[in-house]
């Protein structure tokens, strides 16, 4: 038996070592990291526990003729968030939701955001008809420290819309620490209508997310400090789903109604997952859920639903008659779409007996201008597509449009102000795309009738795998520079998005 | 044959900064985690080998194994990361790989000079 000499048993060592073991260790503590993030459960909540809060209205810091003016601070806070615990948010004026706005149709609106978080924002009015500069594009950042006065015109429909963070690359994860709120349009048209008010109503901002056992948030984030790699780990890849729904930064609360209508305006504030919305029990003849809004503001008529479909972004705007149900029901907003605790929202306890003088009129709001798909200046068609997996092999995991990824510097599209066009997606897999600047109309999928849920003015639609959704809009308002994206945000850090200018 | 000991040091460098990334690379694409696994161990291999003295056929593979890596990242750096038919992502340039590839670039240089020692001196 051959026997080793000392140099040959240090070079088989160092080899061993240096060729084997450090890397293998060094691969280990990847392995070790997925392994923890896999087996991370949120804190057990009682469902039905919290009442649900109301973001506070802001109030203008000053008004002149023209304008109102507001100030936001945007900046690090603990919340109590699950009962007991304290969660690290990152909120404007350090809550989450943020304040609800309150803008006025036709009339200015001039926010001043400062940023004292220690990552840079940029703050993106979802839905709005804004000018590029104040349209929080990408890469237009308010460093830690600085301030930024973004101003809106609100020269649109009344509307239910929302302000967001919409930074480069980590728009996901910030997000999902908080940075969001509602945004309200108001109008004459709407003002005259009966529909309820008040107290009666409610802004509904649902949310799903992870917590640690401390009740910090958990976002996989491949870079948790937020400064350099973009994205989450490898399983998340199709946007991060949370085991803990939140409703208005609550986690399943609940709310006393009196057995009257009440108008919700549905925000699915998720960062990528979609939600069938329904009411358990619902009342006897169904269709609980009557419509009357939509992304773009209120519809022509209202349409009546069993269920609504909500994806990332979207807006639904629904009035419930709790007078079809006697006092002491309790009625619990379901996600038909949900397992195990995700299938629950929020719930809703008839309380008690009240006049209602709202109702929901036949005819709603005139839908304006709508442009002719006849009469389109060019047909687009984008798809929308995962990279990392073709015919089985592993490509490098990022979503692309067109088969290009993001890239700010490069204009992909130039629509000419005023024109119509019509724009086609196609899907690989579940994606809400959301055009800024413009609302749309959905003229059909897959070639048949557009769905149940896309009726009005949109902003966000969701193109279901294999689908071929087409949609018109008119490129009116401002010349410049903008974003279109998927809004499943993991998708859309990872490089789902393409740039526009109206010319 | 002194070549060797700066030879192996480079080595070790390419291979401490492979590993220093793979963990990320691994999170986000097992694929790219895997790749930086077997340059590392390569790496290692080869700068234990020249430490103690590297045959023709260590030299010939370290030359090969360097000249691909470098090949990669200038792949990598210029058209791009194949992700789909016509989609390739760009990677950019930053601090550790510019340094790894200059490790790998000056190793390949000490390689070559060390084969065509080794060469002449078994002439």
């Amino acid at each position: 038996m051959k026997r080793f000499s000392r140099r040959e048993f240090l070079k088989l060592g160092a080899l061993g070592g240096a060729g084997l073991a450090v890397p293998l260790g060094t691969l280990q503590t990847a392995r070790s990291h997925i392994s923890a993030a896999e087996a991370v459960v949120s804190p057990k909540v009682e469902p039905f526990s919290v009442p649900l809060p109301i973001p506070p209205v802001l109030k203008p810091v000053r008004s002149d003729g023209a304008t109102d003016y507001y100030e936001i601070i945007q900046k690090e806070r603990e919340a109590e968030i699950l009962p007991g615990l304290k969660t690290t948010i990152w909120g404007h004026n350090g809550i989450y939701p943020g304040p609800t706005i309150e803008a006025r149709s036709g009339r200015k609106l001039r926010i001043r955001q400062k940023n004292e978080l220690p990552r840079p924002v940029s703050v993106h009015l979802h839905g709005g008809r804004t000018p590029p500069e104040s349209d929080g594009y990408p890469t237009d950042l308010i460093r830690s420290g600085d301030s930024k006065d973004y101003e809106y015109p609100n020269d649109q429909r009344g509307a239910t819309l929302w302000y967001h963070d919409h930074r480069m690359d980590f728009t996901g994860p910030q997000n999902y620490r908080g940075l969001s709120g509602f945004y309200i349009v108001r109008d004459d048209a709407e003002d005259d209508l009966p529909l309820p008010e008040g107290e009666k109503e409610v802004p509904l901002m649902i949310a799903d997310r992870i917590f640690e056992e401390d009740g910090s948030f958990y976002y996989p984030s491949i870079d948790p400090s937020l400064t350099e790699t973009p994205g989450v780990l490898g399983k998340y890849m199709h946007g991060v789903h949370g085991d803990t729904i939140l409703v208005n930064g609550a986690p399943w609360p609940y709310l006393e109604v009196s057995n009257t209508r009440y108008r919700f305006r549905i925000l699915n504030a998720s960062n990528a997952r979609v939600y069938d919305l329904a009411l358990d029990p619902p009342p006897s003849g169904g269709k609980a859920l009557v419509q009357v809004g939509s992304d773009g503001g209120l519809l022509e008529t209202p349409i009546s639903h069993d269920r609504i479909r909500i994806s990332p972004a979207e807006r639904f705007d629904v009035v419930v008659d709790f007078s079809r149900y006697p006092v002491g029901t309790q009625v619990t907003l379901k996600n038909l779409r949900g397992e195990g605790q995700t299938s629950e929202i929020m719930r809703f306890v008839v309380a008690r007996k009240e006049k209602d003088e709202s109702a929901v009129p036949q005819k709603l709001a005139p839908v304006g201008d709508l442009p002719d798909p006849s009469k389109a200046a060019a047909t687009r068609t984008f798809e929308f597509n995962g990279s990392f997996d073709f015919h089985g092999a592993s490509f490098y995991p990022m979503w692309t449009v067109n088969l290009k990824y993001f890239d700010p510097g490069r204009i992909d599209y130039r629509p000419r102000l005023g024109s119509t066009e019509v724009w086609e997606f196609e899907s690989d897999a579940h994606h809400p795309i959301h055009i800024h600047l413009v609302h749309f109309r959905v003229l059909s999928r897959d070639g048949k009738r557009p769905g149940p849920w896309d009726a009005g003015w949109k902003d966000t639609v969701l193109v279901k795998e294999g689908e071929r959704v087409r949609v018109v809009a008119r490129f009116d308002g401002y010349r410049g520079k903008y974003v279109f994206h998927c809004h499943n945000l993991e998708h859309e850090d990872m490089k789902m998005m393409a740039n526009f200018e109206v010319v | 044959m002194r070549l060797r000991y700066p030879a192996a040091g480079l080595s070790f460098l390419a291979q401490l900064i492979h590993l220093w990334v793979l963990p990320e690379h691994y999170l986000m694409w097992d694929t790219a985690g895997y790749f930086f696994l077997v340059v590392a161990a390569c790496q290692g291999t080869l700068g234990v080998s020249l430490l103690f003295g590297p045959g023709r056929w260590m030299l010939r593979l370290g030359i090969f194994l360097n000249l691909f890596v470098v090949f990669v990242w200038a792949f990598t750096r210029t058209v791009g990361i194949p992700a789909w038919v016509g989609a390739f992502m760009r990677e950019p340039v930053g601090v550790l790989d510019l340094s790894a590839t200059i490790a790998e670039v000056a190793l390949l240089v000490l390689l070559v000079k060390l084969k065509r020692d080794l060469v002449r001196s078994r002439m």
